[in-house]
């Protein structure tokens, strides 16, 4: 290893490190094979509440990945109705939603589309919401 | 956001009678009713707003809980009451299990920040078993309350 590798803490600074910052989640999507990742904003007026919350959860739990749900720095279990309440996403939050697994390119667009719906009525109306 | 910001401290029901879900829904707003809130004439209006959003998807949430809820525009800030049933009452969960603790809220119709501020508060709160123990055993609304104001 060349000394000038070495920044001033002694640590190893490469230059890819240096000059993209990743959030957590996008690094974990591009470290792990099988993992995706997705982002929504959250449109209904009346935020992520407990309806749509159970729809996302519901919907969640009928994929065998793993999902989990990222506000900013904050991730919860996509599968837990009562982690998802946790997030108090309003209107106009952007969420991003990781899923690792066999089924993660079906489960993505699925989920995505349950956070993007304009209202609850809307998702229950939808075959997406009843997956499973 | 804290639980003693919204729960109504006079509307608190250390032991509901009801076993059934539109009964024990009938007992929460009346206590809110008994408490100074809504007018008479808005009790079966509230009452029945509740009901409805019931029918669209039960609001136990598991883990013995359940938190019914309706906007209504007969309150201009967020309300709530906490109740208990000794017993247990079917709710059709998430978890198919009965409830045994209750937090109801109403909204007015243009404040759903607050509503998700509100919903967040009651499950973090809900989520530690030491509370759900205490507060399943408190004997009377005054220990009720204390348990929440400390919470």
């Amino acid at each position: 290893m060349n000394h000038d590798d070495r920044n001033e803490f002694g640590s190893i600074a490469l230059a890819y490190e240096i000059t993209v910052e990743l959030s957590p989640v996008e690094r974990a999507c591009m470290e792990i094979n099988g993992r995706m990742c997705g982002t929504a904003a959250i449109v209904n007026p009346q935020g992520l509440h407990m309806r749509p919350a159970m729809a996302f959860a519901r919907a969640a739990l009928a994929f065998d990945s793993s999902v989990t749900v990222w506000l900013g720095e904050r991730s919860v279990n996509g599968k837990s109705l009562i982690d998802l309440m946790l997030l108090a996403a309003e209107q106009g939050t952007e969420l991003m939603v990781e899923v690792h697994g066999r089924d993660a390119p079906d489960a993505l667009p699925v989920l995505l589309n349950i956070l993007a719906a304009t209202s609850a009525d809307d998702i229950e109306s939808t075959p997406a919401a009843s997956h499973g | 956001m804290r639980m003693s910001n919204f729960v109504v401290r006079d509307a608190i029901i250390p032991s509901l009678t009801s076993s059934t879900k539109e009964g024990v829904i009938r007992e929460l707003v009346g206590s809110l009713h008994s408490a100074g809130y809504f007018r008479g004439s808005e009790l079966e209006d509230i009452t029945k707003a509740v009901l409805r959003r019931e029918q669209l998807g039960s609001t136990g949430i598991g883990r013995h809980i359940a938190i019914p809820h309706s906007k209504h525009s007969s309150v201009d800030r967020l309300i709530g009451t906490l109740a208990l049933s000794p017993n247990g009452v079917p709710f059709d969960s998430i978890d198919g299990e009965p409830v045994y603790v209750f937090v109801m809220l109403i909204s007015p119709q243009d404040r759903p920040g607050d509503h998700l501020r509100a919903l967040e508060n009651v499950v973090r709160t809900m989520k530690d078993d030491a509370f759900i123990k205490a507060l399943r055993q408190a004997p009377t609304r005054d220990a009720i309350w204390t348990l929440i104001d400390e919470s």
